[in-house]
């Protein structure tokens, strides 16, 4: 691990389809301390969603190096992110199934705990992810990434899907869990409202690389490059 | 109301495939005579009480021998489709998951073989072998493999892009377990629908190799193979073929209704909440 940091990347380069295309990613770094939470903005096709899959390891980065702990992932599409042939009950089980814990008592302890944790009912667990609703089914997701154990959980658009009513309900639930567990995460958004309710330090990304990174206040009241500053003003935040 | 119709089809289909089924399994508990007992007594006897169905030329009882020949074809129909789903499904969902240089080659092997007629390439098949049940069955089965893995390829393809397989992924869950127990079940109605349309064929085309001599051999009993030695009494003895026309009849049109519309898949998918 690359000094006290649970995630860290050090100038990541990455490129889709061969090198002869543009970079997606441009000499990233990113560290995040444990029960921190790092917010990540940008506009879409900034390469947000790509550093989340490469911190992750689903996608491995052209240059530069990545040290992350245990790291969960929450999708965007929840809907796309559950399996929809299998009821909640058995993702659970199957998270705990691949962290090798096959005493199946023991799993259903983890699961009614963790159920509770999210806020749901365990009789959700009979249940297929199209029976849930949008909320439900990011709630799953949420339970399923705890149950990995992990030391940091990336977020990619968790809310963005959803109501304003149940985006407020989601981001609570995050920043209780990582108060909670000294959970490190990474919370990938469009919305810049929701990112200073919940993040301790924001980055703004633009065209594959970092424009600036600061603590929230910071960078929401004093912002220093004129990307950032166009980015809050079009969210309709007052930064002057 | 399209669902309802669909559903509706599909139970139709289940009771004449079922009807089928049920008649020629009692043949194992009871049939009126030995299927391969002749009469020479009884040499084309039209229907009557003692021979429900009639007899054909050899003066066999008809009624045992549609129930043992539906066995017959029925066996062959689900072997070779056994064989070729399971083949053509392990090969279509490495080829789509996996892609690359292995998903190529194996592809241009298909496109080959998918040039050629199904039942050519199991007559090519049994040319090479030799006839007999055993060689029908593998003929078949390896005639309906590319057709298999090329469907379960693209499920797999557009299926490797969703957010659950790299959830998955990310799980620590082997590529084998992510093929197999996470994609397969959400390939399986498509799959279903597949095998049926494909015992469909396998009942065809086991009858076409009958019909032609290179299926099932005497004095054994088929569906195809009962046509075939009743296509010179059509005039005379029409019952001869009319009875294992009408059984077959009965399981095609059943194993269709069943397929229609992808009956199977419904019992596989549910309504979402939003």
């Amino acid at each position: 691990m690359i000094n006290e940091y649970v995630c860290s990347a050090e100038k990541l380069f990455f490129t889709y389809g061969g090198k002869k295309n543009k970079p997606t990613l441009e000499e990233v770094s990113i560290h995040i301390k444990s029960g921190e939470i790092l917010g990540l903005v940008g506009e879409s096709g900034s390469g947000k969603s790509t550093l989340a899959k490469v911190l992750t390891g689903l996608l491995k980065a052209d240059s530069g190096k990545v040290e992350c702990n245990k790291p969960a992932m929450i999708f965007q599409d929840s809907y796309s992110a559950l399996n929809p042939a299998k009821t909640i009950g058995w993702l659970l089980h199957e998270v705990q199934r691949l962290q090798g814990v096959k005493d199946k008592e023991v799993r259903e302890e983890e699961i009614h705990k963790i159920m509770d944790a999210v806020e749901l009912d365990d009789t959700y667990l009979m249940h297929y992810p199209s029976e849930l609703s949008g909320g439900q089914r990011q709630r799953v997701m949420i339970a399923m990434a705890l149950l990995a154990k992990p030391e940091v959980l990336i977020a990619d658009e968790p809310v963005s899907a959803l109501d304003v009513t149940v985006q407020k309900q989601i981001v609570s639930l995050l920043k209780r869990l990582s108060h909670k567990r000294n959970l490190a995460v990474l919370f990938i958004s469009h919305d810049l409202r929701t990112v200073y309710e919940l993040c301790d330090r924001v980055m703004v990304m633009k065209n594959g690389k970092v424009v600036e990174e600061n603590t929230k206040d910071e960078l929401y009241f004093n912002p220093k490059q004129d990307y950032t500053k166009a980015l809050l003003s079009s969210a309709g935040i007052d930064w002057e | 109301m399209k669902k309802t119709n669909t559903n509706k089809n599909f139970i139709i289909g289940l009771c004449m495939v079922s009807a089928v089924i049920v008649f020629a399994l009692a043949g194992l508990v009871f049939t009126p005579f030995d299927p391969e007992e002749m009469d020479t007594a009884s040499k084309l006897a039209a229907p009557s009480l003692k021979h429900l169905f009639g007899c054909d030329n050899f003066g066999r009882d008809i009624l045992s021998r549609v129930q043992q020949g539906t066995r017959m074809t029925m066996l062959i129909g689900l072997s070779s489709t056994a064989i070729g789903a399971v083949i053509g499904t392990v090969l279509g969902a490495v080829m789509g998951y996996f892609g690359g240089l292995l998903d190529e080659f194996l592809m241009r092997i298909i496109d080959v073989l998918f040039a050629i007629p199904s039942i050519l390439l199991a007559l090519i098949f049994i040319s090479l072998f030799g006839t007999g049940t055993f060689n029908v069955i593998l003929a078949l089965g390896f005639a309906i493999v590319p057709s298999f893995a090329k469907m379960v390829r693209t499920e797999f393809m557009k299926q490797r892009e969703m957010d659950y397989v790299q959830a998955a992924r990310l799980m620590g869950a082997g590529k084998a377990r992510i093929l197999f127990v996470h994609i397969l079940p959400n390939v399986l109605p498509t799959l279903l629908n597949c095998i049926l349309i494909s015992l469909n064929n396998a009942v065809l085309a086991e009858a076409g190799m009958s019909f032609l001599g290179i299926g099932v051999q005497p004095p054994q009993a088929s569906l195809g193979r009962m046509l075939s030695e009743a296509q010179g009494y059509l005039q005379t003895a029409p019952f001869c073929t009319i009875f294992p026309g009408i059984v077959m009849i009965i399981m095609l049109l059943g194993f269709g209704l069943m397929s229609e519309g992808g009956g199977m898949g419904h019992a596989f998918r549910r309504k979402s909440k939003d």
